[in-house]
């Protein structure tokens, strides 16, 4: 086998990446832009994202709840993600009106915070069919550990436990990583998990939320891990 | 449609892709897509496994389809089949390669230039590190042709004379040759670097084949590239030309190299063989159309 992946984070300032070859660390990433990360992945078979991938018209997705009661006390990572008419409003005022219309529930404020990284990510994934998947490091953490996590990512032990589990599976994050090194760790430390589950998909080992995706204009909705 | 049980795949898809591959050999293309289509609905592309009657179906299908660009699916299964043949056979294999191409050549078709570049790249380095020089030109030139699409037209230039470089120097410029040839000039005619051009067919001249039939076919492709519709639009991606004498210099490239051939003035019904689908080849002898067909196909650029 030989097999290299991307798990991609949004951060602060853009996005960070790590890629593995085998399951393996090989670098990390930042970019501006998502694009440039795609361009740039070297021939990488999938790209994880932590950052939802497609949406449904008129209700809500079945992944982000499934995933969340999964996570157990981490649930707050997984927020619901409002249908796609909510996304093309440009004021959150109007995004959660329009999402209490159509849903009957208000939208969340830190969904509404990634708007324009969720809209960058979903046109990078209409662009390409085939090559991003959405996961996210808490379930796969959750998945890596086989329990719910207990200690959140920002705090110390959190962040030994996550790094326990990643190098269990054989990724070790060096402590030098080039310019992406200036990223918050719990970043890095997420994209990494996001590279295991796309790894995971590559080698058919994946399970995912819901099981089978919902589907919607030919594309399937499904977080993995 | 997905199923709660994964079928097996070597019960779904072997009579399947039998079935698929005897109408492709009665040049039924569509018929032998829909055919791989109806049993691969059974699979998800995200889902399946890693698995080699799969990943053969897959990988049949997305060749078939990627004309097809209003359809998905093949761009998915060409992942699939490439993200497997990487799983079970590992990268720089044969079936690797073949998958990279398989899918670089979708990517292309969809007008994914930059991704399908990237891709072009391992297989060139696989087919010249194996010593088969016709194969590795053929996918440095398809590398060149995406970069030269993306705009990246310096790269791309430099990646098509290290592709023509590598021609093997002795032997006449048969078919594939001609084709590479062209290809290239047909690179620097759109980026209205018609000097270069002119250049290269002089030193290629002594090299142009000397046999009726393969004078018909190089006029013939000569003709379908070397005044081809797309050469305007690269105009949008390109910086390094000046636009307006485009059409009068491009014109000068394709008479000097039907001049080059013998033969300065192209036959009448070749000026309507629309780019390289090459339509129309029922005007032409069978000897020919056999012989371009050959080349077309071998170079991935007819089915």
């Amino acid at each position: 086998m030989s097999i290299h992946v991307i798990g991609v984070d949004a951060h602060a300032l853009g996005w960070v990446a790590v890629e593995l070859r085998d399951g393996a660390f090989v670098r990390a990433m930042i970019s501006t832009t998502l694009y440039d990360i795609v361009t740039n992945s070297s021939g990488a078979a999938m790209i994880g994202i932590d950052v939802p991938l497609g949406m449904l018209p008129d209700h809500w997705r079945a992944a982000d709840t499934l995933a969340a009661d999964h996570v157990g006390p981490r649930r707050g990572s997984i927020f619901r993600v409002p249908p796609q008419p909510v996304w093309q409003e440009t004021t959150f005022a109007a995004a959660t009106a329009l999402c209490r219309e159509i849903t009957g529930a208000k939208m969340h404020q830190q969904a509404w915070a990634i708007r324009p990284k969720l809209l960058e990510a979903n046109a990078i994934g209409d662009r390409h069919p085939g090559l991003l998947i959405e996961a996210r490091p808490e379930l796969s953490f959750r998945a890596m550990a086989g329990e719910p996590l207990e200690h959140a990512k920002k705090t110390w032990t959190g962040q030994a436990i996550r790094r326990t589990l990643l190098a269990r599976e054989g990724i070790t994050v060096p402590a030098r990583i080039g310019p992406a090194g200036r990223v918050p760790p719990d970043d890095i430390l997420d994209a990494a998990a996001v590279a295991w589950s796309a790894h995971r998909v590559a080698t058919g080992t994946a399970l995912s939320h819901p099981s089978p995706p919902e589907e919607h204009a030919g594309s399937k909705i499904a977080i993995w891990h | 449609m997905l199923l709660d049980t994964p079928p097996d795949p070597y019960v779904t898809l072997g009579p399947a892709v039998v079935e698929a591959l005897d109408c492709y050999g009665q040049q039924d293309l569509q018929g032998a897509a829909r055919i791989l289509r109806s049993q691969l609905r059974r699979f998800d592309p995200v889902k399946a496994p890693p698995h080699l009657m799969i990943m053969s179906a897959a990988l049949l299908y997305a060749r078939w389809t990627s004309h097809d660009t209003g359809n998905d699916s093949g761009l998915r299964w060409a992942w699939y089949g490439y993200r497997t043949a990487l799983v079970l056979d590992g990268a720089d294999t044969e079936s690797a390669i073949a998958a990279t191409s398989i899918l670089a050549g979708v990517l292309t078709d969809r007008a994914d230039f930059t991704l399908a570049a990237m891709l072009w790249e391992p297989v060139a380095a696989h087919h010249q590190q194996a010593g088969r020089h016709r194969d590795h030109v053929a996918a440095r030139l398809s590398m060149a042709e995406a970069l030269h699409k993306a705009g990246s037209c310096g790269t791309a230039i430099r990646q098509a004379t290290v592709a023509l470089d590598a021609y093997p120097a002795q032997e006449e410029v048969t078919g594939y040759g001609v084709l590479f040839l062209i290809r290239t000039l047909h690179l620097l005619q759109a980026c209205g670097r018609c000097d270069e051009a002119l250049a290269l067919i002089r030193r290629w001249q002594p090299r142009l084949p000397t046999t009726d039939t393969g004078r018909a076919v190089a006029r013939l492709l000569g003709c379908s590239w070397l005044g081809s519709a797309d050469l305007a639009e690269h105009q949008r991606v390109c910086a390094g030309r000046g636009g307006h004498r485009l059409d009068l210099r491009s014109a000068q490239v394709r008479l000097a190299f039907l001049a080059a051939l013998g033969n300065p003035h192209a036959p009448a019904n070749d000026e309507s063989v629309p780019g390289p689908s090459l339509t129309g080849l029922g005007q032409l002898s069978q000897p020919v159309v056999e012989a371009l067909t050959r080349v077309l196909r071998r170079a991935g650029l007819r089915r």
